[in-house]
């Protein structure tokens, strides 16, 4: 299994050598998590290149219509870097990647939809990687892992995302009171449901509105059992604010075992009791309807 | 050049009947099973078979929803059912799983596959892919613009369908999970608690800064997209989708009825003046029960598009009764009361072969013949006079006074 960790910021280069990453995980253009300028992106390239640091290009964002010409330009550079895979969001890359010759590069990350063995194995026999949808069950998840093993990608660290809209529902909503306020890209913006304590982050830029959960994904003592047969684990350092926590649970995941899972786990939550951390939906059994839920 | 086709939703066979007598050219609706918006989905397996006879002999097609996103728990009797929905003479099935649509092709290869908004298609590279996966047309997404709507199908591989009223989602359909987490239900599943539309405090690096009287909310109006119809016909869309298989058979009758007369006008007369356009707008006020606007269509979705604090629309219209029969010599119209209305009243009645007639109420009887003064039990059946013709299944509304 690689370890890959989001590259929020390049000077966390260095650390990411010293707590040896297998991967990074960064992006510019056509990127919601990432806004690297194309020099930017060059270095972190040349940098990973020099240090056996493997590259993944973040490519999230929908493509609209209007934009399709500026997305073959930037794919155009992306495909120069040569990178060791590109995260995609929108089926239309599928179409440009194998026009360009890149398809066995592309992994499918559309955050929900791959929730089942089938449709997971329709991509994988097209040599098109996958990233697991975060809303499954335990059981589910080693479901598909069983059917396509050392085949599959996992977040196992992070904020989950829940949602997301072109609609920029901040600024409107400003907007609509007459109190225009700036928001844009600011991360310590969070929602509290009048109902609900939940704090969720969110996030509001060109791309529009991202809503994550109020929780930490943090999945030591699951991932103990089945990181031998998951192709990468994916660490987002999204909304951490201790930059030394992500590095952390890459040296944590590297050693884990059965036997150590709930020490390290105790351990890290320890260091860190601000943090919310959660087992996500692994353990969260979620139902079809209303009724169920009755 | 084929004419556009006009797409209902249906939650029952009278609903499914409703709507292609009111003129729409195709029905979806779902099954019991692998479809989202469970609740809405009353169709028995022996009742799509009812609707697809029913519908084939008028020319009407059926598509089913088969559209949930899969997980592993839920195939068993997927192929069985897809083999029986092609027995019936299902026109197509919409799907949002790329298995789902090879599993169909393969077992039902009469059986077109459409792909669903959920995959959030909102370019034609995405076309080409889905093609590639075996489709047969695509609903695009609801964020495309009219202008990407006109690109898109100047170089589509498929035909493409696209809304042009009713419910939206706020997010990416397909790409919110917000319901998993706030009540454990699923939302591609057909579980969603429409968390969006929930109250919402903001806070920025802990301090409120959103009105405590005025929260957040991230509900959108509805989409009504009168006044792109024409462009749409003229750039190739082979399919105008209305949502709401949730909606009542007077919701579907009206909203199908105006559409179906706003596009044949359109192939009538090749364009459609500024009036009419208005005038089309009015009509499906009638039927309005969420204030509507023209979303992503128009371009970005700006606060004008979102509802804060508004649960009606305004409704200019009430659905007070349906025709059953009607008496010519004596002018009376046997009628099926669904909401209350009352002597003195203004009421309009429309139907498939009557445009907006109105009348004011003056005699009503029971069916012992008792004079009435108000209808006010639902599903009592009473005598009204009109004084003009009027067939079964015609539907009576009332004129709230401006």
């Amino acid at each position: 299994m690689e370890i890959l960790l989001t590259l929020s910021k390049i000077e966390n280069l260095p650390k990411a050598k010293q707590y040896a990453a297998d991967g990074l995980i960064f992006g510019g253009k056509f990127s919601t998590r990432f806004s690297y300028s194309r020099e930017d992106m060059l270095s972190i390239n040349k940098y990973c290149l020099d240090n056996g640091i493997k590259r993944y290009i973040s490519l999230d964002a929908f493509i609209f219509e209007s934009d399709k010409y500026s997305f073959y330009h930037y794919f155009d550079f992306v495909k120069s870097l040569k990178p060791d895979g590109i995260y995609f969001s929108d089926l239309g890359v599928i179409s440009i990647a194998k026009r360009m010759g890149v398809t066995d590069k592309l992994i499918y990350d559309p955050d929900t939809l791959l929730t089942n063995s089938l449709d997971i194995a329709f991509y994988l026999k097209q040599g098109i990687g996958v990233v697991m949808a975060r809303e499954l069950e335990l059981k589910e998840v080693l479901d598909i892992i069983s059917n396509n093993l050392d085949s599959v990608d996992m977040q196992v660290f992070g904020y989950l995302k829940m949602s997301s809209s072109r609609r920029k529902f901040l600024s409107n909503y400003f907007n609509h009171l007459g109190t225009r306020r700036d928001v844009k890209g600011k991360k310590n913006i969070r929602l509290v449901e009048e109902t609900r304590n939940y704090s969720l982050p969110i996030i509001e830029d060109d791309f529009g509105t991202r809503i994550y959960t109020d929780y930490c994904l943090l999945v030591y003592r699951e991932l103990a059992y089945i990181k031998h047969v998951i192709k990468r684990a994916i660490i987002d350092d999204l909304f951490i604010e201790d930059n030394d926590l992500a590095f952390e649970v890459i040296r944590d995941i590297r050693r884990i075992t059965p036997e150590n899972s709930q020490f390290l786990l105790d351990a890290l939550v320890e260091r860190h009791p601000n943090v919310n951390f959660s087992t996500g939906y692994l353990h969260q059994k979620t139902v079809k309807t209303k009724e169920e839920n009755e | 050049m084929n004419k556009i086709e006009l797409l209902a939703p249906a939650k029952d066979f009278e609903k499914a009947k409703t709507a292609i007598d009111y003129g729409a050219d195709a029905v979806y609706l779902g099954g019991k099973s692998f479809s989202l918006r469970t609740r809405a989905s009353n169709f028995e397996n022996e009742d799509i078979k009812r609707i697809v006879e029913y519908a084939h002999s008028r020319g009407v097609k059926i598509y089913v929803t088969v559209n949930i996103v899969f997980h592993d728990e839920d195939f068993d009797g997927l192929k069985e059912y897809l083999k029986l929905l092609d027995s019936y003479g299902v026109d197509a099935v919409i799907v949002t799983s790329p298995f789902v649509m090879t599993l169909s092709k393969s077992v039902a290869p009469d059986m077109e596959v459409h792909v669903s908004t959920q995959l959030s298609s909102l370019n034609s590279e995405a076309i080409s892919t889905l093609k590639s996966f075996g489709a047969d047309r695509v609903v695009l997404g609801r964020e495309a613009s009219m202008p990407e709507i006109v690109s898109i199908c100047s170089t589509s591989k498929l035909p493409v369908e696209v809304f042009i009223h009713g419910g939206m989602c706020s997010n990416y359909s397909g790409r919110c999970v917000m319901s998993n987490r706030m009540t454990n239900r699923d939302a591609n599943r057909g579980g969603c608690a429409h968390s969006c539309r929930w109250k919402y405090h903001v806070y920025e690096g802990g301090v409120l800064i959103s009105d405590p009287n005025n929260p957040l909310s991230m509900s959108s109006k509805d989409l009504r997209a009168v006044e792109y119809i024409t462009d749409m016909i003229y750039c190739g869309v082979s399919s105008l989708k209305i949502e709401g298989r949730m909606k009542s058979e007077y919701y579907i009758a009206q909203v199908v009825k105006t559409y179906r007369k706003l596009i044949d006008e359109v192939y009538e007369n090749l364009s459609i003046n500024k009036d009419r356009i208005e005038y089309y707008n009015r009509e499906l006020f009638k039927a309005e029960n969420r204030p509507s606007d023209t979303g992503f269509l128009s371009g970005t979705a700006d606060e004008s598009k979102s509802l804060y604090g508004v649960n009606g629309a305004g409704v200019t219209h009430d659905y007070v009764g349906i025709v059953k029969g009607y008496d010519e010599r004596r002018g009376l119209a046997l009628i099926e009361v669904k909401n209350m209305f009352d002597l003195g009243d203004q009421l309009e009645v429309f139907g498939p072969a009557i445009d907006n007639k109105t009348f004011v109420n003056r005699v009503m009887f029971d069916q012992e013949w008792h004079l009435l003064g108000e209808a006010h039990k639902p599903t009592e059946t009473i005598y009204v006079r009109i004084p003009f013709r009027v067939s079964a299944n015609d539907m009576v509304r009332k004129i709230h006074e401006s």
